[in-house]
């Protein structure tokens, strides 16, 4: 009879408090990169079949993608409500066009993969697009007439940064994709939020 | 987020494809849906059910969804969604201290094998320990270890 596998879900807990806030984090690369080896060693000391890199380096999962951008400003704030339980938060503006991110997923990524034994899969999580949009004020409606618009480029980011997880290197470029991005390869499996 | 708009989560899910259709084949994708999770509380109240034609839409290997606080039956989903790909059940609550026993999740499990065969069950947790104390997410995930070598 087949065993049941096991995983998580995204976010593992940090191994200290940290001192950041919701926008300014405060953690050094060399820490972050710390927290992501403890979680990954962590995770499969516990014998989780598939495991993440923790998250560590991010205080939530919107601000994270929507801070390294450009086209997106953290100035002037406005506060909006979400759903009816009371949960609110500030959104920023976008002012641009969404381009050119710097996540740094693959370097997280692979700090991961490093660390865990080989017969632990680690898996590369991502918010999704939608969540992006939805935590994000739209003041480019000549760029972006609607929130599918939107939507498509917050999906072009990601789809950016994927790319960079690829194992091996990427073709130079090739066609354009329907979310605007050139086509690339990689070789890594997310997990979209 | 689906389930804060669930009147985009139609389109939504057209792009989340979009962005599907740009990876390598050899890419193994898998959506995690949940009510949210903000400082460990559930916010957004959307059925899956509600969801089901998105959810019919997005093409994807694995979906990771809640189960084991939900106020309805979430296995009503698979009335509406034939879905081939693998369940990732959340058979244990992050938003609880408490810890739950092999039994709990036995029994968590149990309505999903009527609809899922075991190799396409996997055992997780509703969302991310981000805000987890350390002891109590080893403990809990110890549990889910166990049970997914003794069920």
């Amino acid at each position: 009879m087949a065993r049941l596998a096991n995983t998580v879900v995204g976010s593992y807990p940090r191994p200290v408090q940290a001192a950041d806030t919701m926008k300014k984090p405060t953690l050094t690369q060399t820490e972050t990169d710390a927290m992501v080896r403890w979680a990954a060693k962590d995770q499969s000391d516990l014998g989780l079949d598939v495991i993440t890199d923790g998250e560590a380096y991010r205080e939530n999962m919107y601000y994270f993608y929507q801070k390294p951008v450009e086209g997106v400003t953290f100035e002037n704030l406005p506060k909006i409500a979400f759903g009816d339980a009371g949960f609110g938060i500030e959104c920023p503006r976008v002012i641009g066009r969404i381009e050119n991110p710097r996540f740094g997923l693959a370097h997280n990524w692979r700090l991961a993969r490093e660390t865990a034994p080989a017969h632990v899969r680690v898996k590369q999580t991502v918010t999704g697009p939608h969540v992006l949009t939805r935590f994000s004020v739209n003041e480019r409606k000549d760029l972006y007439p609607d929130d599918q618009a939107l939507c498509r480029a917050w999906a072009g980011a990601l789809l950016d940064e994927l790319r960079t997880l690829s194992p091996r290197a990427a073709p130079k470029s090739s066609s354009t994709n329907r979310c605007g991005r050139k086509r690339r390869t990689r070789a890594s499996g997310p997990r979209i939020s | 987020m689906w389930t804060e708009a669930p009147h985009q989560s139609e389109w939504a899910a057209d792009i989340l494809n979009e962005l599907i259709a740009e990876l390598p084949k050899t890419v193994r994708v898998g959506l995690h849906v949940c009510g949210g999770n903000p400082r460990r509380k559930r916010v957004y109240f959307t059925r899956y059910t509600d969801l089901a034609p998105a959810f019919r839409r997005v093409k994807i290997n694995e979906v990771l969804l809640e189960h084991c606080t939900l106020s309805y039956d979430m296995m009503e989903l698979w009335r509406l969604w034939v879905f081939n790909g693998d369940l990732a059940l959340g058979v244990i609550d992050q938003r609880s201290d408490d810890i739950e026993t092999v039994e709990d999740i036995r029994k968590r499990v149990e309505p999903a094998l009527h609809y899922f065969p075991r190799e396409r069950l996997i055992l997780t947790s509703e969302c991310g320990f981000g805000h987890v104390p350390v002891d109590i997410t080893r403990h809990k995930l110890a549990v889910l270890v166990e049970a997914s070598h003794t069920l």
